[in-house]
């Protein structure tokens, strides 16, 4: 790929409409080429200030009193199709349960939309967090689009406000230096991700934070997490723990690789979401078939 | 017992209407007016799109793009009302007139304010500036800014392309004569702003 190339795809790169090979393509030829990373970094600078001039522009909000009136407004009106819509949804309320009785945590699949992060042992979070991986870094092909990180720290929880500004764009470890190229929130099954993708050593790696509702804390130290169903070759987790929010790196790197950038990343994420996390907490789990 | 369980069946979509769709209100509302550019007839729009979307919710899949959908419903409701207005939008699809995307890109300027950026919006035709709000701004995909907008996929990503282009070039010449400017009163963009009543 040459530099006309990358200009031609360039917007459809940073919109993530591209197959995931073409994107290597680009990750690859920006890693040598000053001048098409200085063009990409400059169209983004402009998507973002298009996004943040529109959401913010003063003339363009309503008013306290037409939301009111709206909101009022539509609760005058019935829901039509109300019970076919409740139908599906509590027939997946009902087997969910059922499921969950019985032990089986693919259960977590059938909760409906958003719904709060289900307990999960690391080796779920595990799992979700390399799905999500795969499905959103690698291959793009999420049910749901990803949203703003602005916009799922309001609405799903407020955590994910941390990964605007951290890990820094710029990223320098002991080995080498690690760039982000996207910061989104997405979903994986029922589970809700903050979602920081970086390029490292020419790899791909998800820094990836969720709500791990104080189950990773009930876990003892070398816990290694693994995998439920079919093994994932080659793909590395680490993972640290908080009470309330566990912070993971998913990548084909090496483990140590993984681990080292894990200590300039996720460790002091980890540290801005409680003061009192330890900075050893780094869980290093390799996972093999 | 029938009439309680549809009291709660109702109740229970009227929740879930008030979670999925209602906090989508003030981007809607930022849409429309930009794209009808009077506050009454924006707020019509949104009270339109959120009666239709109440209406047709048992028809939304839950985990699909919520924004999308109700973004589809507000770009119809839109059209319709410039169709009864008498504006069509094909005279001004830039497609036919402008026939080749702009072949120099021009860099984008250090200094991006809102009023810089939101004013060499405006002044690109109305169906670049959809593409683009729908696309860059929303997070639409091409996929679902072509379905939201009722034109082919590969129609969505040439005007993103051409639209982008020209944003670049439009900005450039607004930032050289702002540069120019050195004692003037920024004012260049005033004539641009949204009519607030």
């Amino acid at each position: 790929m040459n530099c006309r190339d990358v200009r031609e795809v360039a917007d459809s790169f940073l919109s993530d409409q591209l197959l995931t090979e073409t994107n290597h393509e680009i990750l690859q030829h920006i890693d040598t080429c000053p001048s098409c990373r200085t063009e990409l970094d400059a169209r983004r600078r402009l998507r973002s200030a298009l996004r943040d001039a529109f959401n913010r522009a003063p003339e363009l909000q309503p008013s306290a009193e037409f939301r009111n009136r709206l909101r009022d407004g539509l609760r005058e009106v019935p829901v039509e199709g109300a019970r076919r819509w409740a139908l599906p949804g509590r027939w997946l309320a009902l087997a969910a349960g059922v499921v969950l009785t019985a032990g089986l945590a693919s259960a977590v699949f059938l909760s409906r939309g958003d719904a709060p992060n289900p307990i999960a042992p690391p080796d779920l979070l595990a799992r979700d967090a390399i799905g999500d991986h795969r499905n959103c870094a690698l291959k793009f092909r999420l049910v749901r689009m990803p949203v703003p990180l602005e916009d799922a720290a309001d609405r799903f929880d407020s955590a994910f406000r941390l990964l605007l500004s951290a890990p820094p764009d710029e990223i320098q470890t002991r080995d080498g230096s690690a760039r982000v190229t996207e910061r989104h929130s997405c979903a994986y099954g029922a589970r809700r991700f903050g979602h920081v993708i970086m390029q490292y050593h020419g790899r791909v790696v998800s820094l990836l934070m969720t709500a791990n509702d104080g189950a990773a804390d009930t876990i003892g130290e070398g816990a290694i997490p693994h995998l439920i169903g079919r093994p994932m070759n080659g793909l590395s987790v680490v993972s640290v723990d908080g009470t309330h929010h566990s912070v993971l790196l998913v990548s084909d790197l090496e483990s140590a690789e993984l681990a080292e950038l894990s200590k300039v990343v996720s460790v002091p994420l980890a540290q801005h979401l409680e003061v009192s996390l330890a900075p050893d907490l780094g869980r290093l789990a390799t996972l093999s078939p | 017992m029938v009439k309680q369980a549809a009291l709660r069946d109702d109740s229970d979509a009227r929740a879930a209407f008030e979670g999925e769709v209602l906090p989508h209100a003030d981007r809607l509302f930022r849409l429309a007016l930009w794209f009808v550019r009077n506050r009454a007839d924006a707020e019509d729009v949104v009270q339109d799109t959120m009666m239709q979307a109440l209406k047709s919710f048992h028809r939304f899949q839950p985990g699909t793009n919520c924004r999308a959908w109700l973004t589809t419903i507000l770009q119809r409701i839109v059209s319709n009302r410039r169709r009864a207005a008498g504006r069509s939008k094909v005279v001004e699809d830039p497609d036919d007139r402008l026939a080749q995307a702009v072949p120099f890109v021009p860099p984008v300027p250090q200094e991006l304010t809102d009023e810089l950026v939101l004013g060499t919006l405006r002044k690109l035709p109305d169906a670049f500036q959809e593409v683009i709000l729908l696309c860059d701004v929303e997070d639409l995909s091409y996929k679902e800014a072509a379905q939201a907008l009722a034109i082919p996929i590969g129609t969505v990503m040439s005007r993103l392309h051409r639209g982008r282009a020209q944003l670049r070039t439009e900005l450039a010449a607004a930032d050289a004569v702002l540069a120019g400017r050195s004692t003037g009163d920024g004012a260049s963009m005033r004539d641009r702003r949204i009519e607030a009543s």
